[in-house]
């Protein structure tokens, strides 16, 4: 074989163990093989020198995003039914949350009154499990896991959603309720709402903080 | 990686749209740098891989589970960016945008990098230098030798897989990127990237 056609199945990463052998044999005998090669390793190496978009990308895309978001599939309808069944009472057990970093939030809503209502449901505990530490941003995925009666809804509100439920409603996975929350770094208050009016606690979390409404809220600690 | 992506896609598709800024920037330089590989420029790189992504965001529903979600993403940069090259392509043809003025758009990289990273080492001018006369190289090849080049030695896509995109036959492509390197070898060579390899580095005594 040619050393052009030894060099470009090299290049293309095809070599065979024979073939390696006799193009380094030759280029231990050819310098300007030798050098036509790493001429080759250094312009691909530059080539795939990693580049970045001009701060404040992410907050565009974003921004695009939510301009135009009824594109993607929500699911708005689940919500509307879960709240024709929120009478339903079910005892509620479970959650866990974790994860990894990545970039900064747009600004969260500001809290405002949480329409605190019905909270009947003790939680319990499920484990928490880790996913990634990458960098600033925390990928958190919440668990929530209903005992007995299974509910229709349920969703997460916190500091983070300005105490909204829509803003993260949660998907059911088998007998359990999950959903991941991409959160900046500090301390985060939350609740689970059940069926749009039950607000239940997490008892998993490190912490938890009087409401003003007789309640605790979770407190879930991205300090770190 | 793949299994967290998928997961936060599920939350998006929940409804959960901030969930989606956790992709952007996991993706975005990775995607930003085969756009700025394929167009040599980086706000028109930049334009493509925001448009990529909101195209992404929109097409989510679509998204199949056990496909890969980064590749999926450049799947989708890859052929807007090669719709735009078309355009230019075109234009160039009717007279609107001269060919040096698309090869002198590799010259951005040689304006002076981010301030808050300070002054620039020798390595940094170098290598700025360097990255000024790749786009230039770049952008003298005809866009498929640049796109198999991208997805062959950026992405380290198989030959097979990328004549799924394109339409080629795996002959095709192993010629076209035997083509594409030494077409850019040639070029970088005219404009004076040095090839001689640092002294001392020389390893296979």
């Amino acid at each position: 074989m040619n050393e052009d056609k030894l060099i470009s199945r090299y290049l293309d990463g095809e070599l065979g163990p024979d073939e390696a052998e006799s193009l380094l044999e030759r280029i231990r005998n050819d310098p300007d093989l030798d050098r036509e090669l790493r001429s080759f390793e250094r312009i691909l190496a530059a080539a795939g020198r990693g580049s970045s978009p001009t701060p404040g990308f992410t907050d565009r895309v974003m921004a695009d995003v939510r301009a135009g978001s009824g594109g993607v599939a929500s699911r708005p309808s689940l919500w509307i039914r879960a709240l024709a069944a929120a009478a339903m009472v079910v005892v509620v057990f479970g959650t866990g949350w974790l994860l990894g970093r990545s970039g900064p939030l747009g600004p969260a809503a500001a809290p405002e009154d949480s329409p605190l209502a019905l909270r009947l449901d003790r939680p319990g505990v499920t484990p928490a499990s880790a996913l990634e530490d990458d960098g600033r941003m925390h990928l958190v995925r919440l668990v929530y896991l209903p005992r007995g009666a299974g509910a229709e809804q349920v969703a997460v509100a916190g500091s983070f959603n300005g105490w909204n439920p829509e803003q993260a409603p949660m998907r059911r996975e088998g007998d359990v309720w999950v959903t991941a929350l991409v959160l900046p770094p500090g301390v985060h208050e939350y609740m689970f709402v059940v069926d749009g009016t039950r607000w239940v606690s997490d008892p998993q979390a490190s912490e938890q903080r009087d409401d003003g409404f007789g309640n605790a809220n979770s407190v879930l600690d991205l300090t770190l | 990686m793949a299994d967290q992506d998928n997961s936060v896609i599920r939350s998006v598709l929940d409804g959960n749209v901030e969930a989606y800024r956790f992709l952007v920037e996991r993706h975005r330089d990775r995607l930003f740098t085969i756009l700025l590989r394929m167009v040599g420029d980086e706000q028109q790189a930049e334009e493509l891989a925001q448009a990529t992504f909101v195209k992404a965001y929109r097409s989510l529903a679509a998204f199949r589970g056990d496909a890969v979600f980064g590749t999926w993403l450049i799947q989708i940069g890859i052929h807007a960016a090669r719709d735009h090259l078309r355009c230019r392509q075109r234009d160039r043809r009717r007279g609107k945008v001269s060919l040096d003025s698309i090869i002198e758009a590799g010259g951005d990289a040689a304006e002076p990098a981010d301030p808050r990273t300070g002054p620039q080492s020798v390595q940094d001018i170098e290598r700025r230098e360097e990255e000024m006369l790749l786009r230039r190289g770049l952008a003298a090849l005809p866009p498929d030798y640049r796109l198999v080049l991208v997805l062959k030695h950026l992405e380290q896509w198989t030959f097979a897989r990328i004549g799924e995109l394109t339409g080629d036959s795996v002959g095709t492509l192993k010629v076209r990127a035997h083509r594409a390197r030494r077409l850019l070898r040639e070029r970088l060579t005219e404009l004076g990237m040095d090839n001689e390899a640092p002294e001392g580095e020389n390893d296979h005594e």
